[in-house]
């Protein structure tokens, strides 16, 4: 595991200061350190450690199950955790919950989660507790008109699509430093889905993310980097386009590119218990990659 | 996730199920207490302070005989909260109605009470039955409340007395013919309080068994976990319900012996303060564990017989007015203490031993 | 039934719908927002009629009886506030998450309170006079109504008006509905919600405390052990309503004032708590939700 790790990071670093000019000089703006999660008597999240670079969108990839949205809750301080969360340069993993976020995170939650007894407009006026917020309604109108067109109406009544905007609306009046987003268009039409990947792509533009994503085309069009989680521990890191390019990669870590169900292909690995397996996989992976880049 | 539902279906259902606890030295340990008390009416040994009369009096075999009942019931609702995890505030209803069903078959019936005893204990189980698969419609909080009412509806109802039958406020006094001669008079009161001492240990055998069978093995898991429960294809309402159905019978027993010592049934034995009470008897002794809430029924029920005679004895005169009110009150000392034992020692009475070091942990 | 039976009846049933309101609904908004089942409820009910019997009867300096009461009435209020506040800040905060302890230690403080009240001012019933005004009658639809009944309607009325207005046009009374539907997620945006757990339970015991005045002039004196009795009532109006839901706690709290009334007049004191009792177990088999909740919990 360690030596992925190296590995990862070896050639993470090069590949975002030269890649990108503009955004890889700053340190990382979120950096965790040797994550553990238990829920009830499982151990869900093994020691994670990865990064996030600022002003880019890192995609926390992984199957089904692996600890994805366990990582985000982790990070919010909804469920309780071990290890260091450092966060601009400060350790939060003391903090409660609202401190965290009042630090600058902002969190678009899986299936929504919006206050379906309010209004659309008291939804938002929930959100508007920072001075910047007046500020920036206007943009999350523009980007939802329906959000504005709808303002009156339960935030309950409104179909899947309009929740995640008033979600990512809500999240969007913060003027955070780092939004977590999990899985943005989880149950959504696909035409519904182009809209909220365009909005959000406009939306997050210079801003730093970390999104979970299923829909590995959404994550390919919004993500410049990518951390794959496998079996609650980082299987690898480096840049989206470059854990794209890898088809063995790909259908080892998410299952997709074959004909074999991913769910048969996960249960035939644990049964085998090869945690160091995939790991090499991973490390082979990225090598190959920095060779073709 | 989905990752922890998959882990917990593949789970044996011997994994998610305790073992059975079953302690070889309790059982014994309880016969031995068990035999003490049993003699203590031969036993003229006078505790001045602790009791008025030596223990062979009938006064103090009266407060050691509803200590008994107490410890009796609590054990029987230590079955529902401590270990199924039900917390049922209507547990009043059901030893109220082995005391007032017990007492009404015997008035209305002139049946014997021995009789009459096993026929309340029935209609209790049915009742309990009923009402119990009701208020299982809902869970937690909301279960408490509902058990709540429906204990209080009793108790309105015999209060009130529409039917003209419970004799309202003022209750009705034991139908005395109908019960065998040995268990009634003050001269006999030693009778009463074996009989007491036999139903508090009865109590124990039968909650003892039901916690270590298989049934109640599956309580302690749905205390813990209902849903998990669920997914090892096992119903836990069906569970639940033996564990109220046969708590409630318990009690009722409890009710039926309070009526010999109190000589009647009146409606404060039906109302909340009652289950309240109990509740503090088990917690004041430690949930879970029923050696220990024998022991709180014990507790509570001298403390709430002694400290309005020792009030009386003048020891609080000296203390300013406002001091000595509430320091006559039982509950008000009760209460507190429980507030203290909740916040400082959430174990109870039984867990002070553990507490201070003098039991090796894990050991009960 | 005559008309002038059935106007004083409902008079009566909508008063007492208001008492139960006023106990109910802070029962109803701190379970709704924090899982937590009060038991010391009963205490702030109590607390704020002992406060009403403590300045009729104490303040005799101020000669007005009527301006008495209203004294009464902010004395309670303040008591029950206070109370509500040091429940929250004292003893149930410590205990986030641990729900049995929670209730468990709002029992204790429950059966202590109503002890060192019982303990002060003896348990047995305590009356105390009440302005002229209250207990003059008025004519409606030639029924007699005594205007005390009415006031309870009126402040009932007006404060169930005053909480809906602060849970709708607040920020705090937003962040409270927000927090019933979904805790976690209020706290996701950056608010402490643990502050609007202390203020649903001042709240609450301010409303419970109020519930205690009025409750002392519709039964005409004061017990330590009444507020339990009311709080069983309450505990059925809430579950009739639909926990944490303001607009159900008082449409239940209409429903079974009423039912209660008017059963217990035809059909024989008593019958109509037994009445109550078979709603609410209809309600659990039918809508286990309760009226106007939204999930079963």
């Amino acid at each position: 595991m360690m030596e992925v790790r190296e590995d990862a990071v070896a050639h993470t670093a090069p590949g975002a200061s030269g890649g990108d000019a503009s955004g890889g000089a700053a340190a990382p703006l979120l950096r965790v350190k040797d994550l553990h999660v238990h829920r009830g008597e499982a151990h869900i999240l093994h020691g994670l450690d990865f990064e996030v670079a600022p002003n880019r969108v890192t995609a926390l990839l992984g199957r089904n199950g692996v600890g994805k949205t366990t990582t985000l809750l982790a990070l919010l301080g909804l469920l309780p955790s071990k290890g260091q969360i450092e966060f601009d340069g400060e350790d939060i993993s003391p903090q409660p919950t609202h401190r965290r976020v009042q630090g600058g995170l902002a969190y678009v939650p899986e299936d929504r989660e919006v206050f379906t007894q309010l209004t659309v407009e008291e939804n938002l006026r929930l959100a508007m507790q920072w001075p910047e917020s007046e500020g920036r309604l206007p943009m999350v109108h523009d980007l939802f008109p329906e959000l504005k067109k709808r303002s009156a109406q339960k935030a309950g009544s409104l179909s899947g699509g309009q929740q995640q905007m008033l979600a990512l609306g809500r999240a969007l009046l913060h003027p955070a430093k780092l939004l977590l987003i999990d899985e943005p268009t989880k149950g959504l039409a696909p035409i519904i889905i182009t809209e909220v990947v365009a909005a959000l792509s406009q939306a997050t533009a210079d801003s730093t993310v970390l999104l979970v994503e299923q829909n590995l085309r959404v994550a390919e069009e919004l993500a410049t980097d990518a951390v794959v989680l496998d079996e609650g521990q980082v299987a690898w890191r480096g840049r989206m386009d470059a854990m794209l390019a890898d088809a063995d990669l790909k259908q080892s870590l998410l299952g997709v590119g074959r004909a074999r169900p991913a769910g048969e292909d996960g249960r035939t690995r644990s049964a085998e218990g090869d945690g160091r397996a995939r790991p090499d996989e991973g490390a082979d992976g990225s090598e190959d990659t920095e060779g073709g880049a | 996730m989905s990752a922890t539902t998959a882990e917990s279906s593949e789970l044996s259902a011997s994994a998610a199920i305790p073992p059975p606890r079953r302690s070889r030295v309790l059982p014994i340990v309880m016969l031995a207490v068990g035999l003490v008390f049993a003699v203590l009416p031969f036993v003229d040994l006078p505790l001045p302070g602790v009791f008025t009369g030596p223990l062979s009096s009938p006064g103090t075999l009266q407060i050691l005989a509803i200590g008994l009942v107490f410890a009796g019931v609590a054990m029987s609702y230590d079955l529902l909260l401590g270990y199924t995890g039900l917390l049922s505030l209507g547990h009043a209803l059901y030893f109220a109605l082995g005391l007032y069903g017990t007492n009404l078959l015997m008035i209305h019936f002139e049946l014997s009470y021995v009789v009459a005893v096993p026929i309340a204990l029935l209609i209790t189980l049915v009742v309990a039955l009923l009402l119990g698969s009701v208020a299982m419609r809902v869970r937690g909080v909301a279960f408490a409340m509902v058990t709540l009412a429906f204990a209080e509806a009793f108790h309105v109802f015999v209060e009130a007395d529409p039917a003209r039958i419970s004799g309202g406020e003022e209750g009705l006094s034991l139908a005395g013919a109908q019960v065998p001669d040995l268990l009634t008079g003050v001269v006999n009161t030693r009778w009463v309080y074996w009989l007491a001492l036999t139903f508090a240990l009865l109590s124990f055998v039968v909650c003892h068994q039901a916690v270590s069978s298989r049934a109640g093995r599956v309580w302690q898991a749905i205390r813990e976990n209902e849903d998990r429960v669920e997914l090892l294809g096992l119903i836990p309402f069906q569970f639940k319900l033996l564990s109220f159905g046969l708590s409630a019978v318990v009690a009722a027993g409890g009710g039926a012996v309070y009526l010999l010592l109190v000589r009647g049934a009146t409606p404060g034995s039906a109302s909340a303060v009652f289950t309240l009470n109990l509740i503090i008897m088990v917690v004041l002794g430690g949930l879970g564990r029923l050696w220990g809430a024998a022991l709180g029924g014990l507790v509570f029920g001298y403390l709430q017989l002694r400290l309005p005679g020792v009030a009386r004895s003048g020891v609080f005169d000296p203390l300013p007015a406002w001091l000595e009110g509430p320091l006559t009150e039982p509950l008000f000392i009760l209460g507190a203490l429980f507030v203290i034992l909740v916040m400082f020692a959430p174990g109870g009475l039984a867990s002070l031993p553990e507490r201070l070091g003098l039991l090796r942990r894990g050991s009960r | 039934m005559s008309l002038q039976v059935f106007v004083l009846l409902t008079v009566t049933g909508l008063g007492l719908a208001g008492v139960y309101f006023l106990i109910a609904s802070g029962l109803s908004l701190i379970f709704g927002l924090m899982d937590v089942l009060n038991l010391a409820h009963g205490l702030f009910f109590t607390v704020g009629s002992y406060a009403t019997w403590w300045v009729m009867t104490r303040f005799g300096f101020i000669d007005s009886l009527a301006l008495r009461f209203a004294v009464a009435v902010i004395v309670a209020a303040a008591f029950g506030l206070a109370v509500g506040w040091i429940t929250e800040r004292f003893f149930v905060r410590r205990f986030y998450g641990d729900h049995v302890t929670q209730i468990l230690i709002t029992l204790g403080l429950s059966l202590s309170g109503v002890a060192l009240i019982g303990g002060w001012f003896s348990y047995d019933p305590q009356t105390f006079p009440l302005p002229e005004l209250f207990r003059r009658v008025v004519l409606i639809a030639g029924a007699r109504i005594p205007v005390s009944r009415l006031l309870i309607l009126a402040i009932s009325v007006v404060l169930l008006a005053a909480l809906l207005t602060f849970l709708r046009r607040t920020r705090h009374g937003l962040i409270i509905r927000a927090g019933v539907e979904n805790r976690e997620m209020v706290q996701a945006m950056g608010i402490d919600v643990a502050k609007s757990f202390t203020l649903v339970f001042a709240i609450g015991g301010l409303l419970a405390a109020i519930g205690g005045v009025l409750g002392a002039v519709f039964f005409a004196g004061v017990t330590p052990e009444f507020g339990l009795n009311v709080l069983v009532f309450a505990f059925i109006v809430v579950v009739i309503g639909g926990l944490g839901s303001v607009e159900g706690t008082a449409l239940s709290a209409v429903l079974v004032g009423l039912t209660q009334q008017y059963v217990n007049f035809f059909a024989g004191a008593g019958i109509g708590d037994l009445t109550v009792v078979i709603l609410l177990a209809a309600t659990l088999l039918l809508r286990p939700q309760g009226l106007l909740g939204e999930v079963a919990r």
